[in-house]
């Protein structure tokens, strides 16, 4: 056991438990960005899990397993893609599907490994130096790996949207395609591309969820509808991948002051009650963060969820 | 610099183009005048790139090219200005011109760009704000943002389609000093519209077409507006100014202190007098406010304040058809929508309105329609066709020929000629001076200046849901007008 | 060309998800094969009925490893099925039905909330045999079955007492039932009696398998300073992140050494095979008769995991001493005398816990610290 105090240790633990939403809803972002809502999310992360969890038994590479839980992820948006983009079927409609089938085909391609264990994982890296300055060394700098990673996903997302021209035009394209048509962008391409990247960062969380929250594979119950709480943040994050951050970590504090108040002994609250306040502590927090003008995002995309179908004569 | 030569052009059904030819040099604005359907905008289209000619091709600087899309012809410098703004309203000025540049690096470097916007705005006189959001600006500004937009990607040649008809006034005036700007520094500009006066104003040379082929080319210098508009439409067209011939009578519309809401439009504490044989004139920018005292006054929607009173009957906040029977008649702006229910036929579009007995008599319907289709000479197949089938114009007069045949004492009409060509455009003003020489009251609610002060006995101009002037309609000025529809204090 | 255009897409749709179901609906039922050819004698046909998917790795999975346990031992003679997610309460109901009506002459039901559907089945189909875990309400035709598993838990608390440095052991608790009280005090009178001072911190999830939830629990156990953890859930998450800190666990249900190795000391679990196979046995032969069926680590329904290899030998030494006198029946975990949180004794000196008061257990033992929600 180390000497930090509770609230850095909850700090600390708080972003590892964030760290799949911040994956699952980044993806979210650039997917919705592009004007394509993404509900198949939770089958994405489930596939994303299940993929990890053979390629690490199999080849014994943790990194091995993360990167085809990406890919397996990325395939599942493909279907989506598919069907959204270019047979233009209702996204929603789609989407949900997409889950149910990501659901029942990582319960079958899991059924041989039920109740097996995972061989091998990350640990935490600590990260010279910067961990030992104080509260924040311990907080941020004492994480694994993929933590690192999830925040250069992050500001790579960030900057792509706001300062690249590819990320002008997927901008472009998710708020008014027919000018993104006519600036001679290819609409069905962006949008393809980046629902693509949204799987493979779902597909990100769900092996997150594998390596380093349970390593062991059960069905649904491994991501339990983290995909749609990294939905919904995509929403309460404005659409902007560095507040994804902030709300994901937020959710795991809330989480975590559940039990914190448990374990500290503090009962006026019925647990039941404190086992929702997470969601809606997040919820509010973010509400209020949205209702600010000063703060708020440029709210939705314009087209999202909208099939895009060139004007012709 | 650039020409066409030869150009046909033709869709299923339609021959859009049909051996059109015409020439526009460096440092000359050239119009393409035509009615709706003339052809100007598949000409236009086939100049940009966007549509490949059937047979004749396009000629820049003296060679022949084959333009194989926009993006080409735009990096051939010829660039089009839509009616319809290609902007993304939640990007910058700067994100906006940046969007789909290839010269761009692959990081963005909006500076670089701000500083063009700056530049280019200073010398042609379009000063806009670089890092402003779209939705911010009016749609002037918005205007200004396309015609950089196409500068900065290096274009020579400019083609504005109708742009002038989302404009104020004051913004026509901007616009057209920017324009000839454009062309003193060696730029062409094409101005694509069906506004005769305009054209006349800005113009060096004229093309005019009707039915697909060019039927005039000639300087400005030596034409007048109405050898223009008889090769527009074929024939004498009289558009001139109509005001009554007899003092008004009694007030037959009284409102007073009307405040309402209707979809995105709102009105407050408005007040308008309309006597008998008078059409009185609303003037003012779209999206002020004449939706909610149109649909106020007519009962569509509940009044929040105020009086509405049609031929001494008080018929405040007592819903369209008690406004109806005591003798209201309105023509919304949405022809096919609020006015008529699109997939309905002529005939069942005529009976909307009636007061119906329980089995319907289609028979004695398709013989009123079929009667209104000879008095309206409505273009259509036959009573049966459903009106979204029809043209602009032909809606416009089933559905006048549908109100005007309760003989209303008083009748609201919006935006009546929007997007009718001459022909109907004269036609429609005629039937209204008819009514008012009849005795009618007529509140004429329109964006075209030109037609208010055309027809009107008397001006108001709204400005954000209140009356802010009142004028007499003969030697209305266009400034005063103009700056009260901006909201400037008079 | 667009309406067209969308019919296929939903047509797609529509294709992926009947492919979907396709593949739940193989998954969720696993029947023996040789159902086609004619047996001389008739099997006797099987159902379980399961709220979770063997997949959870803890409850519903030992289930089905008993299932397999049976049919591996009674061959030919029985075919078995099992319905994986079947929600609780009315839902649940016409699962029963359908198993009844399918031929199925004896049919578990595995978890607490099947109860009053099953009872309502079982009164309808008398000619079929219901067996129901962790319930109380019984018919003619109707039995329940359960085990003491308070005597592995207690025997978790003395490794956990053992491997603890602080004394201060965490409890990371799923609902708030007798069940899951139960399964804490023991654990805690366990601990107590390798080291008297050792103490018990409770959180409830509210979970049966959420691990980011409770893997959130138990790291909020972890830092209030607890250093050995134990839990109800099926998810492994709370080893997961004992292992992270170098802390102990106990892991429930089934053998879970490999989920986290180090971290791993032993655990409390079932093995339901021999039970599964005595109640066929007895349909088969006809001595099938309704009963409250309580296993124990003598029948050897309860068994324990364990004790890890590097828990110290003094301490196996005791745990398997206690173990054994459970099994002789010269000890119960509620031995008195037990005091409760408020220093009220529960059971006397020289007393035992009856059934009733193991069944309806609302108290928190002194050591454990935490409440109950009422």
């Amino acid at each position: 056991m180390t000497q930090e105090s509770v609230l850095i240790l909850t700090l600390a633990g708080a972003i590892g438990t964030g760290t799949p939403l911040v994956f699952a809803a980044i993806g979210g972002v650039i997917s919705e960005r592009a004007g394509v809502i993404n509900l198949g999310m939770e089958g994405m992360m489930l596939i994303g899990a299940v993929t990890t969890f053979l390629v690490v038994n199999k080849t014994g590479s943790p990194l091995l397993g993360f990167i085809a839980g990406g890919i397996a992820g990325a395939l599942l948006a493909l279907i989506h893609a598919t069907l959204a983009i270019s047979l233009r079927a209702n996204q929603i409609v789609c989407g949900l599907a997409l889950t149910i089938f990501g659901t029942g085909l990582a319960s079958f391609i899991g059924k041989p490994i039920e109740g097996a264990g995972l061989e091998k994982s990350f640990s935490k890296l600590k990260i010279p130096f910067l961990s030992d300055i104080p509260a924040v060394g311990p907080v941020l700098f004492k994480q694994d790996g993929l933590v690192y990673f999830s925040w250069f996903v992050a500001l790579l997302a960030s900057l792509y949207l706001n300062r690249t021209r590819t990320g002008l035009s997927l901008r472009a394209v998710g708020e008014n395609p027919a000018t993104a048509d006519a600036m001679g962008l290819s609409v069905v391409r962006m949008r393809y591309a980046h629902v693509i990247i949204g799987g493979l960062l779902a597909g990100f969380g769900g092996s997150y969820v594998i390596l380093r929250i349970v390593p062991a594979w059960s069905q649904a119950g491994t991501t339990n509808g983290i995909g749609w709480i990294a939905l919904a943040l995509v929403v309460f994050a404005s659409w902007r991948p560095l507040r994804v951050i902030g709300g994901a970590y937020l959710f795991g504090v809330a989480l975590q002051a559940n039990f914190a108040l448990q374990a500290k002994g503090i009962t006026v609250i019925p647990a039941e009650f404190l086992a929702m306040l997470p969601y809606l502590l997040t919820v509010v927090i973010l509400v209020v963060l949205t209702a600010n003008r000063r703060t708020r995002g440029a709210g939705a995309p314009a087209a999202l969820g909208l099939p895009f179908v060139r004007d012709e004569r | 610099m650039i020409a066409a030569r030869h150009i046909s052009k033709s869709f299923p059904g339609v021959l859009a183009n049909q051996d059109v030819s015409f020439d526009v040099s460096a440092g000359e604005v050239h119009s393409l005048l035509g009615e709706n359907g003339a052809g100007k905008s598949t000409l236009a289209a086939i100049l940009t790139g966007l549509y490949q000619p059937d047979a004749g091709h396009v000629e820049l600087n003296g060679a022949r090219v084959a333009l194989k899309s926009p993006r080409h012809g735009l990096a051939l410098g010829i660039g089009m200005v839509h009616q319809h703004f290609r902007l993304v309203s939640q990007f910058t000025v700067a994100e906006n011109i940046s969007l789909g540049d290839r010269k761009q690096n692959w990081i963005l470097s909006t500076k670089k760009v701000e500083d063009a916007v700056r530049e280019i705005g200073e010398r042609y006189g379009l000063p806009v704000d670089p890092r402003a959001r779209i939705s911010e600006l009016t749609v002037g500004e918005q205007q200004r943002v396309e015609i950089i937009k196409t500068l900065y990607r290096g274009a020579q040649i400019l083609l504005l389609d109708e742009p002038t008809s989302v404009l104020t006034p004051q913004e026509v005036t901007t616009l057209f000093d920017s324009v000839r700007t454009l062309a003193s520094e060696g730029k062409s500009v094409i101005f694509i519209s069906h506004k005769l006066g305009e054209v006349m104003d800005i113009s060096d040379r004229v093309t005019v077409m009707r039915d697909g082929k060019v039927v005039g080319n000639t300087a400005v210098a030596d034409t007048s507006r109405e050898e223009l508009a008889r090769m527009m439409v074929g024939r004498d067209v009289d558009l001139s100014a109509i005001r009554a011939t007899k003092p008004a009578g009694a007030p037959l519309l009284e409102v007073r202190g009307l405040t309402a809401k209707s979809a995105r439009s709102h009105v407050s504490n408005a007040s308008i007098v309309v006597k008998a044989g008078e059409i009185v004139g609303i003037a003012g920018v779209s999206g002020n406010g004449q939706r909610a005292l149109a649909e106020g006054i007519a009962g569509l929607t509940p009044l929040i304040d105020g009086h509405v009173t049609i031929c001494g009957t008080d018929v405040t906040s007592k819903g369209s058809i008690a406004a109806r029977k005591a003798g209201l008649s309105y023509v919304p702006e949405d022809r096919n929508g609020t006015g008529l229910a699109p997939s309905l036929s002529i005939s069942e579009n005529m009976l909307l309105t009636e007061d119906l007995p329980f089995l319907v008599n289609h028979k004695s319907a398709v013989a009123k329609a079929e009667e209104a289709i000879t008095t309206y000479s409505i273009k259509t197949p036959g009573a049966s066709t459903a009106t979204r089938m029809l043209s602009g114009g032909n809606v416009q007069k089933v559905l006048l020929a549908r109100e005007l045949g309760h003989d209303p004492q008083v009748l609201i009409v919006s935006s009546p000629t929007w997007g009718l060509d001459v022909g109907a455009v004269e036609f429609v003003r005629s039937k209204l001076n008819e009514l008012r020489s009849q005795g009618r009251a007529i509140l004429l609610i329109s964006e075209d200046l030109d037609e208010v002060r055309a027809l009107s006995d008397r001006i108001y101009v709204i400005f954000e849901g209140k009356i802010v002037m009142e004028c007499p309609g003969e030697g209305a000025d266009v400034t005063t007008l103009g700056l009260a529809m901006a909201g400037a204090s008079a | 060309m667009e309406i067209p255009l969308k019919r296929r897409a939903l047509a797609v749709v529509a294709g992926v998800t009947a492919v979907l179901l396709a593949a739940c609906s193989s998954s969720s039922s696993s029947s023996t094969a040789a159902e086609e050819a004619a047996p001389a004698v008739e099997k006797l046909k099987v159902a379980f009925v399961y709220i979770g998917v063997p997949g959870d790795a803890g409850w519903t999975y030992m289930h089905d490893q008993g299932r397999l346990e049976m049919e591996a031992a009674l061959g030919d003679q029985i075919e078995t099925t099992a319905v994986e997610n079947v929600p609780e309460g009315p839902a649940g109901k016409k699962t029963f039905e359908d198993l009844a009506r399918q031929g199925y002459k004896l049919i578990f039901g595995t978890s607490f909330g099947y109860m009053d559907p099953m009872l309502e089945v079982a009164a309808a189909y008398p000619d079929v045999k219901f067996m129901h875990a962790t319930g109380y309400k019984t018919a003619p035709n109707m039995g329940t079955y359960f085990g003491a598993a308070e005597e592995a838990r207690f025997l978790a608390g003395m490794i956990a007492a053992s491997v603890s440095k602080s004394g201060r052991l965490g409890y990371v608790a799923a609902f708030p039932i007798p069940e899951v009280v139960r399964g804490i005090n023991a654990f805690e009178l366990g601990a107590q009696a390798i080291n008297p001072k050792a103490t018990t911190k409770v959180v409830w999830t509210s979970t049966w398998y959420d691990p980011t939830i409770e893997s959130k629990a138990a790291q909020s156990l972890l830092n209030a300073g607890a250093d050995v953890l134990a839990q109800h859930q099926d998810s492994p998450a709370t080893g997961q992140a004992a292992e992270e800190v170098g802390a102990r666990w106990l892991s429930y249900n089934s053998n879970m050494q490999s989920l986290a190795p180090k971290a791993w000391a032993g655990g409390p679990g079932w093995d339901w095979g021999p039970f599964y196979i005595a109640q066929a046995k007895a349909v088969i032969d006809g001595t099938w008769k309704s009963e409250q069926y309580y296993g124990n680590m003598k029948d050897g329904m309860v068994k324990l995991f364990g004790p890890a290899e590097d828990v110290p030998a003094d301490a196996a030494a005791a745990v398997k001493a206690a173990q054994d006198a459970f099994i002789a029946g010269t000890a119960a975990p509620f031995d008195g005398p037990i005091l409760d949180q408020a220093g009220k004794t529960q059971v006397a000196q020289g007393a035992t816990a009856p059934m009733d008061a193991l069944m309806s257990m609302q108290y928190f033992v002194k050591g454990v610290q935490g409440t109950i929600a009422k």
